[in-house]
């Protein structure tokens, strides 16, 4: 079960979106509950602040000056890292790429027209069902990384590769749709994440699973999407067994 | 002989603060920059222990009985070492341009061996009476000590004119061009090694004319490097005000088109609320409620972003930062390319080097423009957030063909075959200079994103 919370300082709207919800999570059978509402943002981040699951949070930003829903948001992203934020607005908001980039908030939900209403929040509900499912078939599995304040959980199953660039500390970090560069060691990130990850060259460290091919003579490892890495000499008296 | 020892501890410690303090001092506003106590002390420090790395070296292979040559040599050295430990500092802590920093330092040195051999000139003692000790130390001060002590004093005078009229903003524009920048380096390392060349070309003897036409020469570089950056500066100002008035004419342009949608706007909406308040007469609630909805959104999209895109102009306040956004809205809007832009924090000077957000800037927006105008629907959203430890900037953009990200990072990419990939590789080095800093490149919702968290 994965807790809701609604925060909105007009009663109203916080009840009708509550009626919403309650309503297409007993219609769809969603996995989600209990739900908690309140109407002030500091109320309402003490009794969060008990929980350490991840929630859905339904959250007002237009309280006066666009600041405090997002420092509200900046807290919860930073408390809870992998929960999801569904912003509820009075217009078509101008901020709204700020919030959805920086704090990877999943939609947002305009007040009013209690139809569309309905409509976006059985959508969001939706894939965040489908979301959480995914993650349970690949074992939930992360790998936390840490951007300033926010941590980012990077499903292990997600990551191709990792690639050292030249001589500075940055790392490459490739996905399929998803390149991350940051400041690390490889050598770290390889006893971080252990057996599963191979390194075939000095400069790379491969998720196993993601390996289609090894190109002994061309001295290459092939990718399940066709990206290739280097392959060191030295890295092929240590293949793995289960790539033998 | 104890207290010839101590004596000569003394002298190091003096000729390493006064060495140290003069270099760093003179350096420091040549550069233009703001001196601190702790740079100057670790400065000196290091100076000192090279002085006495280098003294107890030279004890060590005898060079009591070594002769003017050899010191001079000696001098050279100790002068090369800690020019070079000068350079990585400044750069260390003041980021400042490695070729700036390097001559910089070159012709500080030059300046501050010329006063210094002067002064030693001038004050020339005859060493080869009596060596008793306690002349020996009247020699030793007069010989080392007390030319030093004159050179801080002298440097620090030359500071004080160099920090009066400023002279610094000249010398940062000899380097805004490449070859300029070449020239400059080139002419201070010749100024610094001067001394050298000339022992090397005439050996010990010197006559008058040689030294005088030296002197004649020397002075000519230094007054054609002040010349020639005077003139660039000017050519800079004038420049720069041309674009403030091209900018200003952008902005107006900007107001202009804004009022005329608000008139038009303000047409159509005289007549939606008249057709509105006759529904409302006839008590037809559902389609007021429908009115206003619809009004709303018609309100926004019409006028949403502009306005959007105003303030967020307007919350940028660093005005050549404002000047380059005001700029590329421009180029964005003739290629009739949707931008939504959203600063809603306060931009402001920060521990980041201006012209680096410059150029971070401009290369994700001329990529973000270059990949939008070849897709069917073009549209860039923009994000600037400046945070206590942080600059955040996000750009994402359509595209025609998805992009191969593996390929951009490996550099030299282009989905049009142009600069895509050295753009990106340039963002990359600029921020190699900055502590802890993240890149993200994802495609999301059809939109390739890429997104910089900076640390300050």
């Amino acid at each position: 079960m994965i807790p809701i919370y609604i925060c909105d300082d007009e009663l109203s709207t916080a009840g009708q979106i509550e009626k919403l919800v309650k309503e297409q999570v007993s219609i769809f059978a969603f996995d989600m509950g209990p739900v908690y509402v309140s109407a002030n943002p500091e109320v309402f981040f003490k009794q969060n602040s008990k929980e350490e699951v991840r929630g859905i949070y339904f959250l007002d930003i237009d309280f006066p000056g666009y600041e405090n829903g997002f420092k509200l948001a900046s807290k919860i992203r930073e408390r809870d890292p992998r929960g999801f934020i569904i912003f509820i607005t009075g217009h078509d908001d101008l901020a709204i790429q700020t919030f959805r980039y920086r704090l990877e908030v999943m939609d947002y939900i305009v007040k009013g027209n209690e139809q569309e209403m309905r409509k976006r929040i059985q959508v969001c509900l939706r894939s965040i069902e489908q979301r959480i499912n995914d993650e349970a078939k690949i074992g939930g599995r992360y790998y936390s990384l840490k951007i300033f304040d926010v941590v980012h959980h990077i499903p292990i199953d997600n990551i191709l590769y990792f690639e050292a660039q030249g001589r500075t500390h940055q790392i490459l970090l490739y996905m399929e749709d998803e390149v991350i560069e940051f400041n690390g060691s490889l050598s770290q990130i390889a006893v971080e994440l252990g057996e599963e990850f191979w390194r075939c060259h000095r400069g790379y460290l491969v998720n196993t699973k993601q390996i289609r091919y090894i190109h002994l003579k061309a001295n290459e490892v092939e990718l399940v999407n066709k990206a290739k890495c280097l392959l060191s000499r030295r890295a092929k008296a240590s293949i793995p067994e289960a790539l033998r | 002989m104890f207290l010839y020892n101590t004596y000569l501890v003394l002298n190091a410690v003096i000729i390493a603060i006064c060495y140290g303090l003069t270099n760093y001092g003179l350096v420091i506003s040549i550069l233009g920059e703001k001196p601190s106590r702790k740079s100057g002390v670790i400065f000196c420090i290091i100076f000192y222990i090279i002085n006495m790395g280098l003294s107890g070296l030279l004890a060590h292979i005898g060079g009591e009985s070594l002769k003017g040559y050899v010191m001079l040599i000696w001098n050279l050295g100790v002068g090369s070492i800690s020019a070079i430990i000068l350079v990585f500092l400044l750069i260390k802590i003041y980021k400042t341009r490695v070729m700036l920093t390097v001559s910089a330092v070159m012709i500080c040195e030059f300046i501050i061996m010329t006063i210094a051999s002067l002064l030693q000139e001038y004050l020339y003692y005859d060493y080869l009476e009596e060596v008793q000790q306690v002349k020996l130390i009247i020699y030793i001060f007069k010989a080392n000590t007390l030319p030093n002590i004159l050179t801080l004093i002298l440097t620090m005078l030359l500071v004080w004119v160099l920090r009066r009229f400023k002279l610094s903003q000249y010398f940062a524009a000899l380097f805004a061009q490449r070859v300029r920048a070449y020239i400059t380096v080139g002419v201070s390392f010749l100024l610094m090694n001067s001394y050298a060349i000339i022992r090397f070309l005439f050996g010990g003897e010197i006559d008058l004319e040689i030294i005088i036409f030296f002197t004649v020469l020397i002075i000519s570089a230094l007054f054609g490097l002040l010349l020639m950056a005077m003139y660039a500066t000017s050519q800079e100002k004038v420049k720069a005000q041309a674009d403030i008035i091209v900018m200003q004419q952008q902005h107006l342009d900007m107001l202009e088109e804004l009022r005329q949608e608000m008139r038009s706007f303000r047409h159509d909406f005289t007549n939606l609320i008249s057709g509105a308040s006759e529904q409302a007469g006839a008590g037809d609630l559902a389609g007021v409620q429908e009115f206003m909805r619809s009004t709303g959104g018609y309100f926004d999209k019409r006028l949403g972003d502009e306005i959007c895109q105003l303030e967020s102009i307007a919350n940028i306040k660093i005005p050549s930062l404002r000047s380059l956004f005001i700029t590329k809205v421009a180029i964005i809007k003739q290629k009739e390319i949707n931008f939504h832009l959203e600063v809603f924090a306060d931009i402001t000077e920060n521990s980041m080097r201006t012209e680096d957000i410059l150029r971070c800037i401009g290369i994700l927006l001329d990529n973000a423009i270059e990949g939008a105008e070849r897709a069917s629907e073009k549209l860039i959203n923009m994000v600037l957030l400046q945070e206590q430890q942080e600059l955040y900037v996000a750009v994402s953009n359509t595209y025609a063909e998805k992009p191969d990200l593996a390929r951009i990072q490996k550099g030299g990419y282009s989905t049009k075959g142009e600069n895509r990939g050295t753009g990106i590789q340039s963002i990359k080095k600029i921020l190699s200079n900055y502590p802890q800093c993240t890149s993200r490149m994802a495609i999301r919702d059809n939109l390739f994103r890429h997104e910089l968290w900076i640390g300050m």
